[in-house]
C-alpha cells in the first residue's frame, strides 16, 4: 500500500517521513531536508550544458508545498544545500525566505557547502558539524561511530533502494533508511543522483519514495 | 595510352589493371564523382589513388602547388598506416616526392605539429579527425588545393552517425570547392545506388557507380556435430563442438575464429586450449576491450604467420589483410548475409584465391540458419544499410564544431544541411530549435540564467571562450562506449578494459578470465582495476553490454522457406538432413508451419501458462511483437507477462490463463494505433533513457573531463539517467529526447519491419496447438533466462509481487 506519510517513533521522538523526501519532527516543529544541491542546474548551464531550469524551480515549489502541509517553525538543511559557488539560482532560496519570513532556516554544513560557507545569506544560520537537539545528532556525513546514547540523522549518501523482480525487472527509488539508532535521509534535490544503498545500514527498514507515495519495507522490528 | 604513368608503373610491377581500375581512372580524370564497389584484394586503393599521381606526373615539378590535394577517410585508425605505406610505395614508383601522412589519435605530436603548419599532399584520416580540422579557424585556406575526397569502407559508416558526420563535413567543404571529386569505396550491400546518393548528396545524379566484374568465390561448409542426437537444442556457446574443429585448425596455415561476443571469445579460447593444450603459444585472442598493445601484437603475429588461430569478434571484421589466413570459422549465427560474407572474405586474400568459411552452429536449430545462409549467398541477396535520418545530436555537435572554428551564419547552414541526405526533411522550426538550444540553452531569454556556450557576433554563431572550444574539441565524435575501467597489473602493464558494472560485482580475491588469463582482482585505484595473475582455473568471465545484432530480414525470409520445405518433407543439403529427426519431432509433438501458416503453441506447464509464437523474424522484431501482444492482451484485464525471445520466435509467460482464439489474434495483429501501442507497451521510456546516453555524449551534454584532471570536473558529473529524467520531465519538446524515442522505434524495435511482419501474419493461417509438453521449437525459449517483463498492473501491485516480504 502506498501512503503519503509514515508516522513513527525513532529514538524516543515522534517522526513523520514524507514521500516528498522530507522528514518532520512535530514536537520540535522542525522540517528536515537533505542534499538539495541548490545551484546545480545553473552550474551545468554555466558550463554549456543546457539542463532545464524548471528542474531547479521544482525543488522550491515542493518546499513551499511541504511548508504549507507542516507549517514548521524551523527548516534544517542537512548539508549540501548548495552545489557549488554562488550563482543566480540561489535567489530561489531568498524568495523562499521572503515568502516565509518567520521560518528559521538552519544549515548543517556539508562537503558541497564549503564554497559558500564564507558568504552565507544572513537569513541562513549555520550550525555545528554535529547539531544536537535533545539526544538527537544531526550531521551531513555519516558519523564514524553510532553512539548508543544518541539517535543519528544524516544525509550525504543519497540512498536509494533497488528492487529486483524476475525477468530482469529493476526499479530504483530514493529511500529513507532507518533503525532504532539512525535515520538516513534521501536527497531532496530533483537534479541529484541516487545510489543503491540496500546494504548501507545493517538491517535497516526502508521507506521508498515513489511518485505515488511511500512504500515501506519494514522487515526488522526494533530492539 | 591514356594513363601512361599508371600503366607503366603497373607494368613494372607485372600487373594488369582490372576493368574497374581503368573505369575509375577515366572517371576521375574527367572530373566525375562516384562509388566503387569491388572485392578486397583487387587493388581498390590504386583505382582511386593513382589518378592523383597520374595528374601530378604530368605537371612540371616547379608548377606543383604545395598543400593538401587528397583526403582519404577510413573508419579505422588501424587501416590508415598500412594504406599510407602502400601509397608511399606507389608515389616512389612514379618518381614523385610527396608527403603522405596519417592524422588520427595515434599520430605522434611532432607530426601533428608539422601538420598544423602545413598539411601534407595526401592525408589519411578518420571522420572525427576531419571534424577536428573543421573546428579550426583557418580550415578553409588549408583545403584550398583539395581536389579528391575518398571515403574508404563507406558501407561501414553509411548506417551510423559517423556517416552523418561525413555528410555534413562534405556539404560544408563542397560549398568552398564545388568541383571536388568525391568517391566512396563500398563492399557489396543491397543498396549501392542509395549509398552513392547519400555520399554525393545533391550531385548524385551525375555520379558514376563502378562495379567490378570480378568476384571472389566463397566456399561455405557447415559443421554438423558428430553426435547430433546429443547436440543441445539450446544454448549460445557451442563449446561441445570444439574437439571436432581441432583437426581443421591443423589443416590450414591460419584460421580466424569469429564469435559474436567478447565473452564468447574468452570461453572459446580457454576451451580450445583445454582440448588441444599443445596449441598454447600458437593461438591468440582479439577483441575490442583488449589493450591496443595486445591487439597490435596479435595483428603483427598474424601478418608474420606465427599463429595457427585467433579467436576474435567483429574487432577483426575490418582492417588490413592477413595473408596467412586460409579459412574462417563463424561460431553461431552471423545474423546477416553481409557480415557472413565480410568475415568469409578475411580468408584467401590474394586476387583469384577463394574464401573458405565454416559455419559452426551453437545449437541444433541454428543449422536451419546455415541452410538459409547457403541460399542467400548463392542468390547474392545482401542486406541494405539504412542511412540515418535526422540525428539532431550530430547536427548540434556539428554546429558546435563550426562555432569553434570560423563560426557560422544560421541561414547559410540551413541552406547547406538541407542538401544532405540525413537532413533533407528537417523543418525550419526544428533547425531553429537547435540553434536556440545551442545559443540560449533552450530557455526563454527573460528568465535569469548563466548559460554559457556560444554567442552571436556579426550574425555569426561563435564559441564564447577558449575553455568551451577546448572542451568541445575533446568530445568530437559519435562513438560512445560505456564507462570502461582499465585493467592493469598491480606492478604496471595495461591489459585492456572492462565495463564498470562488471567490476562492481567483484570482491578482492575474486578471479576472472580476461585476455585469456586468470586474473585475481586486487583493488580499484585511480579508475584502474588492479589485478595479479592467478593460478586458479575457475572464475567469472566478464561480459560486455554490446549491442545485440538483429537477424536481417533477408535471412529470416530464407529461414521461413527452409521451414516450409521441411513441412513438405523436402530437405535439401546436409544441414537440413541433419535436422530431419528434430523437425519430425516438432511435427509429431506440434506442427511445422508452412509459409502460409503461423504457429501458436499454448503450453500449460506446472509453473504457469505460455503462449509461443514463431514468426522467424529475428530477435529484435520478436522483442517488439511480444511486448505489443502483452500490452494488447493486458488492455482489458490487468495481467503481468514475462517474455523471452530468440531469432525464431517468442514466448509470453503468465501465472494467469492466456485465452486465444481467431478474433483475439486478429486484434493482436492490427496495425491501427501501432506506434502508440508500441511506445506504451515497451518500457519505452526506459529504452529511450538508454538511448539518451549516446545522444547526450554526441550532443555535448555530458563531459568526461580533461585527461588527468578528474577532480576539477567533479561538480559537473551527472548520469545520463538523471539528465534524461529532467529533460523528459521539464522540456517535453526537447528534440534530443524525441530523438531518443525515435531511435527506440526505428533502430531498436525496427517499427517498419515490425509493421511488415504484422501484415504478413494477418495473411497467414493461424494454427493453434495446445500442449502439456515442450516442443523442439519451444525448448530454447523455455530455457532462456534473460527475460523481459511487461505489466499493466499498478506500481504498488508490481512492487508487492517483487517484494513478497514487503508490508
Amino acid at each position: 500500500m502506498m501512503i503519503a506519510q509514515h508516522s513513527l517513533q525513532l529514538g524516543q521522538t515522534s517522526w513523520v517521513l514524507d514521500y516528498r523526501k522530507a522528514a518532520y519532527l512535530p514536537d520540535h516543529q522542525l522540517l528536515i531536508l537533505s542534499d538539495v544541491h541548490l545551484g546545480k542546474v545553473q552550474h551545468f548551464r554555466k558550463n554549456g550544458i543546457a539542463v532545464p531550469q524548471q528542474a531547479a524551480q521544482q525543488n522550491f515549489t515542493l518546499m513551499q508545498a511541504l511548508i504549507d502541509t507542516y507549517k514548521p517553525a524551523h527548516i534544517l538543511f542537512l548539508g549540501d544545500l548548495f552545489h557549488s559557488q554562488n550563482n543566480v539560482e540561489h535567489q530561489l532560496l531568498a524568495q523562499l525566505h521572503t515568502a516565509n519570513p518567520n521560518i528559521n532556516l538552519l544549515l548543517v554544513p556539508g562537503n558541497h557547502d564549503s564554497a559558500m560557507l564564507q558568504q552565507l545569506p544572513s537569513y541562513l544560520q549555520p550550525t555545528a558539524v554535529y547539531h544536537q537537539i535533545d539526544n538527537m545528532i544531526f550531521s551531513h556525513h555519516p558519523p564514524a561511530n553510532l553512539q548508543p546514547a544518541h539517535f543519528h540523522c544524516y544525509g550525504h549518501i543519497h540512498p536509494a533502494v533497488e528492487v529486483r523482480g524476475g525477468a530482469r525487472q529493476r526499479l530504483k527509488f530514493p529511500s529513507f533508511l532507518y533503525t532504532d539508532a539512525a535515520l538516513v535521509m534521501p536527497a531532496f534535490g530533483n537534479f541529484t543522483g541516487s545510489v543503491a544503498a540496500n546494504q548501507h545500514l545493517k538491517q535497516a527498514n526502508k521507506a521508498l519514495c515513489t511518485s505515488e507515495g511511500l512504500w515501506l519495507m519494514e522487515n526488522h522490528k526494533f530492539s | 595510352m591514356l594513363f601512361p604513368h599508371s600503366q607503366a608503373w603497373f607494368k613494372a610491377k607485372n600487373w594488369r589493371p582490372f576493368d574497374f581500375q581503368l573505369q575509375c581512372w577515366e572517371a576521375v580524370a574527367t572530373g566525375k564523382s562516384g562509388l566503387l564497389n569491388a572485392p578486397t584484394g583487387f587493388g581498390k586503393t590504386y583505382a582511386l589513388f593513382l589518378p592523383l599521381l597520374e595528374s601530378l606526373s604530368r605537371q612540371p615539378e616547379q608548377e606543383r602547388t604545395p598543400g593538401l590535394k587528397l583526403l582519404w577517410i577510413t573508419p579505422l585508425r588501424a587501416l590508415t598506416a598500412d594504406l599510407a605505406l602502400a601509397m608511399q610505395d606507389a608515389a616512389a614508383g612514379f618518381g614523385l616526392s610527396l608527403r603522405i601522412e596519417t592524422k588520427t589519435g595515434d599520430t605522434v605530436a611532432a607530426v601533428r605539429q608539422k601538420q598544423r603548419i602545413a598539411l601534407p599532399d595526401v592525408l589519411l584520416t578518420t571522420p572525427e579527425s576531419l571534424h577536428l580540422l573543421l573546428s579550426t579557424p583557418d580550415w578553409e585556406s588549408k583545403l584550398n588545393h583539395l581536389s579528391y575526397f575518398v571515403v574508404d569502407e563507406w558501407h561501414e559508416m553509411l548506417g551510423n552517425k559517423r556517416g552523418v558526420m561525413l555528410e555534413l563535413a562534405l556539404a560544408l567543404i563542397k560549398t568552398k570547392l564545388p568541383s571536388l571529386r568525391i568517391w566512396g569505396i563500398s563492399a557489396t550491400i543491397g543498396n549501392l545506388e542509395e549509398a552513392m546518393q547519400v555520399l554525393l548528396a545533391a550531385h548524385w545524379k551525375t555520379g558514376l557507380l563502378v562495379q567490378s566484374k570480378h568476384s571472389k568465390s566463397t566456399t561455405i561448409t557447415s559443421i554438423i556435430p558428430d553426435n547430433f542426437e546429443k547436440y543441445p537444442w539450446t544454448g549460445h556457446l557451442g563449446l561441445p563442438i570444439v574437439p571436432q574443429l581441432i583437426p581443421l585448425i591443423y589443416k590450414a596455415k591460419t584460421t580466424l575464429i569469429f564469435t559474436n561476443t567478447r565473452a564468447q571469445t574468452e570461453l572459446w579460447y580457454q576451451r580450445i586450449l583445454e582440448v588441444a593444450p599443445e596449441l598454447a603459444g600458437q593461438i591468440a585472442l582479439h577483441h575490442g576491450s583488449l589493450s591496443s598493445e595486445i591487439r597490435t601484437w596479435v595483428e603483427d603475429a598474424l601478418h608474420a604467420g606465427k599463429l595457427k588461430a585467433v579467436v576474435c569478434t567483429s574487432s577483426l571484421d575490418l582492417g588490413v589483410d592477413f595473408r596467412p589466413v586460409e579459412q574462417v570459422f563463424q561460431i553461431g549465427s552471423p545474423k546477416s548475409v553481409a557480415r557472413f560474407l565480410q568475415r568469409a572474405g578475411r580468408s584467401g586474400h590474394q586476387p583469384g584465391a577463394s574464401s573458405h568459411i565454416y559455419f559452426v552452429p551453437t545449437h541444433a536449430l541454428e543449422l536451419m540458419e546455415a541452410a538459409a545462409l547457403q541460399q542467400a549467398v548463392a542468390e547474392n541477396t545482401i542486406e541494405a544499410r539504412q542511412p540515418l535520418l535526422l540525428p539532431y545530436d550530430v547536427l548540434l555537435q556539428f554546429m558546435m564544431t563550426l562555432a569553434c572554428g570560423d563560426g557560422f551564419e544560421p541561414e547559410h547552414l540551413w541552406q547547406l544541411i538541407r542538401h544532405t541526405f540525413a537532413f533533407q526533411s528537417i523543418s525550419r522550426t526544428d533547425f531553429d530549435w537547435c540553434i536556440h538550444f545551442l545559443v540560449s540553452g533552450g530557455q526563454s531569454l527573460e528568465a535569469y540564467d548563466e548559460y554559457q556556450k556560444v554567442g552571436m557576433l556579426n550574425g555569426k554563431v561563435l564559441a564564447l571562450n577558449r575553455k568551451v572550444v577546448m572542451k568541445h574539441r575533446m568530445s568530437i565524435g559519435t562513438i560512445v562506449s560505456d564507462t570502461n575501467l582499465a585493467v592493469t597489473y598491480v606492478n604496471g602493464g595495461r591489459i585492456g578494459s572492462v565495463e564498470e558494472w562488471f567490476v562492481t560485482s567483484l570482491l578482492p580475491g575474486d578471479v576472472f578470465w580476461f585476455a585469456g588469463k586468470a586474473l585475481e582482482f586486487v583493488r580499484i585505484k585511480d579508475l584502474q582495476v588492479q589485478v595479479k595473475k592467478s593460478t586458479r582455473t575457475d572464475g567469472k568471465v566478464p561480459s560486455w553490454m554490446g549491442g545485440r545484432m538483429p537477424l536481417s530480414s533477408s535471412l529470416s525470409a530464407f529461414m521461413r522457406q527452409r521451414c516450409d520445405e521441411a513441412a513438405h518433407h523436402i530437405n535439401h543439403g546436409p544441414e537440413m538432413h541433419a535436422l530431419q529427426d528434430l523437425l519430425a519431432e516438432q511435427e509429431k509433438r506440434s506442427h511445422l508451419p508452412k509459409t502460409n501458416e503461423i504457429l501458436l503453441e499454448l503450453l500449460q506447464l506446472n509453473d504457469g501458462n505460455r503462449m509461443l509464437c514463431y514468426p522467424f523474424e529475428g530477435r529484435q522484431v520478436h522483442e517488439g511483437l511480444s511486448a505489443l501482444f502483452a500490452y494488447r492482451l493486458g488492455k482489458s484485464t490487468p495481467i503481468s507477462f514475462s517474455m523471452a525471445m530468440n531469432d525464431y520466435g517468442f514466448e509470453l509467460f503468465s501465472d494467469q490463463a492466456i485465452h486465444m482464439d481467431a478474433t483475439t489474434w486478429e486484434q493482436l495483429l492490427t496495425t491501427d494505433n501501432l506506434r502508440n501501442d508500441l511506445l506504451a507497451s515497451m518500457n519505452a521510456t526506459e529504452m529511450a533513457r538508454r538511448q539518451f546516453g549516446e545522444i547526450c555524449r554526441v550532443a555535448g551534454l555530458v563531459f568526461h573531463g580533461y585527461p588527468g584532471a578528474p577532480v576539477r570536473t567533479k561538480h559537473l558529473k551527472a548520469s545520463y539517467h538523471l539528465l534524461f529524467n529532467v529533460f523528459h520531465e521539464y522540456e517535453a519538446d526537447n528534440l534530443l529526447v524525441q530523438q531518443a524515442f525515435e531511435q527506440v522505434l526505428d533502430q531498436q524495435l525496427d517499427e517498419g519491419r515490425l509493421r511488415t511482419a504484422l501484415l504478413r501474419m494477418q495473411k497467414q493461417k493461424l494454427i493453434i496447438h495446445q500442449s502439456k509438453t515442450p516442443t523442439p521449437f519451444s525448448f530454447p525459449l523455455l530455457a532462456d533466462r534473460l527475460r523481459e517483463k511487461i505489466s499493466s498492473e499498478q506500481l504498488a501491485d508490481r512492487l508487492k509481487k517483487m517484494m513478497p516480504s514487503g508490508s
